[in-house]
């Protein structure tokens, strides 16, 4: 008898998907810690606390929407990583940065982070591509390599 | 001013204020009258002992002036900080008892009349002169020393102490304007001075030691070889083989669960792996940078693995060594222990016989079996402070009490 009224007398937000239903319809709530605002590269770092029951880890662009919600700014100035879901599922933690602009995090980002986002270009990336491409260029000297790499090419 | 006159005047003042108001405007604040009312023999007070401090302040002023007037206090070529300040004081008191007429007049102090501005002005200034001042300090302080010593005949003094002009001249003393660090002028510093004096006079100037027995240097307490050091007695209560042991033996004892996983445990009960992570963790948190892992540490990790690490399961033929190691310790301890107690051969069967003739002869000695024989004795005894007495530092003090040595040499 004390159970039902427990029940009923709770207030239901979330519904508990079990595992046959989409695993979308679960609520994802993010968290952050050690908020500090660094002046010095024009961004604020934070660490995110992610809890995601019942679904695997939360995607890198959906994480960006929502941080770019809670701290007004847009979605391209934000850049996550280092997501490490913790043992048994259901909460991740990781790394946010939110840059003030586009301009100062194609400054300061890493190139490999930038790429992610889709901002810089790749590059050759098939080793034995590189290879070749180096072969090349082992004839010339200065200026004149580059001008071999890209008419070896062709 | 007997208290009835200040109120008698204060009737005065207060109809005079009140009286002006319509009938109107009084009605209209008689909070405002009230107020007047309270505060008016405060007021009347005040006035007067501003007149009466301004009476005694022209006096001295006169006196000042006509001192300065005789030319006997020379007013130029002094302090220039300290007349900046002089100055500064003078113009903020002018000013400020310009805005109190201000305000009685009753004029609006919103817009920023020349007197403010001067006022704030002579008060930044002010603020700014005085850490300079505090600097200044110790000098103004010397040179007034100076000026004072200088009018005492500083002659005298020095013929009382014996003390040669030449030595003061080292020491700094005479010279009341040099600035460096003087040690002579530290408290004690002249009966040091004369102490030696006398000394060297009476010895012809040679340098005698102090006559004191010569003590043996002990870098460490001396440790008794029943005790266990430190690191054997962590290493014990750590480990497993102990753990269990006194599980099996020592019933008395409540049995400990380690808190491991609760995350509520003490800090000493983490583990190395624990640790590990732990350190791990706190640097890739705070430098925002994950921590591949190493190939010693996956394959480390792998053989503990296999082992059956993953239940939890550690090889106790690991540690078996050092845990024997450490029983050796514990053993030599104690039996150094049951030698003291129940004789030389410290066995168990002289413990069975001593404990067996006093059960027969019905002695109520006290067991030697711990400090205390109860719960009561070891309470009364630690709180009156009885148990303490031996510490090796109490054995010290005994030690040094008792009279021992005797001086080298007769006096």
């Amino acid at each position: 008898m004390l159970d039902c009224t427990l029940r009923e007398a709770a207030p239901r937000t979330h519904i508990h998907s079990p595992r046959s239903i989409s695993a979308a319809d679960n609520a994802v709530t993010i968290r952050t810690r050690k908020f500090l605002t660094n002046r010095l590269l024009n961004r604020k770092q934070m660490i995110v606390d992610v809890l995601h029951p019942g679904r695997p880890n939360v995607s890198h662009k959906e994480l960006g929407d929502r941080l770019a919600k809670l701290y007004k700014s847009s979605e391209e100035c934000i850049f996550t990583f280092g997501f490490r879901t913790a043992f048994g599922g259901g909460k991740s933690t990781g790394f946010a940065l939110i840059y003030d602009s586009l301009d100062e995090a194609k400054k300061v980002e890493p190139k490999y982070r930038l790429i992610r986002h889709g901002i810089g270009a790749k590059g050759i990336i098939s080793s034995k591509q590189r290879k070749e491409r180096k072969n090349r260029a082992k004839k010339f000297r200065g200026t004149k390599k580059a001008k071999a790499a890209t008419a070896g090419k062709k | 001013m007997t208290p009835s006159k200040n109120d008698e005047e204060a009737e005065v003042f207060l109809d005079a204020v009140l009286g002006d108001h319509s009938a109107g405007s009084e009605t209209e604040n008689p909070e405002l009258a009230k107020l007047i009312q309270a505060d008016s023999p405060l007021l009347v007070k005040q006035i007067y002992s501003i007149v009466e401090s301004m009476k005694s302040a022209k006096e001295k002023l006169m006196e000042l002036q006509q001192r300065i007037s005789s030319n006997s206090v020379p007013t130029s070529k002094g302090v220039s900080l300290l007349e900046i300040k002089l100055h500064g004081l003078l113009s903020y008191l002018t000013n400020l008892s310009f805005f109190i007429l201000l305000k009685l007049h009753g004029q609006s102090t919103s817009e920023l009349h020349p007197s403010v501005e001067r006022l704030i002005e002579m008060r930044v200034i002010l603020e700014k002169i005085k850490p300079m001042e505090v600097k200044l300090k110790y000098q103004i302080d010397k040179v007034l020393k100076a000026a004072n010593d200088a009018s005492n005949p500083s002659a005298e003094k020095n013929a009382q102490r014996n003390v040669s002009e030449f030595d003061l001249q080292n020491s700094g003393v005479s010279d009341p304007l040099q600035f460096k660090p003087n040690p002579l002028n530290l408290v004690g510093a002249s009966t040091a001075l004369d102490k030696n004096a006398d000394q060297s006079r009476e010895d012809g100037g040679v340098y005698r030691p102090p006559r004191i027995a010569p003590v043996k240097y002990s870098e460490e307490p001396k440790r008794r070889k029943g005790d266990l050091s430190a690191s054997t007695r962590e290493s014990l209560s750590k480990s497993r083989l102990f753990k269990d042991m006194r599980d099996t033996f020592d019933t008395s004892r409540p049995e400990q669960v380690t808190s491991h996983g609760t995350g509520y445990g003490v800090r000493e009960l983490r583990d190395s792996k624990d640790e590990e992570l732990a350190k791990i963790e706190e640097f890739e948190l705070s430098n925002y940078q994950r921590l591949s892992a190493t190939r010693d540490r996956n394959k480390r990790e792998k053989a503990a693995m296999r082992k059956g690490g993953a239940a939890g399961i550690v090889d106790e033929m690991e540690n078996l060594e050092s845990d024997f190691l450490q029983m050796d310790a514990l053993d030599r301890a104690v039996s150094f222990d049951n030698q003291e107690r129940y004789g030389s051969s410290g066995s168990v069967l002289a413990k069975r016989n001593m404990r067996a003739e006093s059960f027969f002869t019905g002695n109520d000695e006290p067991r030697k079996k711990g400090k205390f024989t109860d719960a009561t004795e070891l309470v009364t005894k630690v709180a009156s402070g009885a148990a303490g007495k031996k510490t090796a530092y109490d054995k010290a003090l005994r030690k040094a009490s008792k009279p021992r040595h005797r001086t080298l040499g007769k006096k």
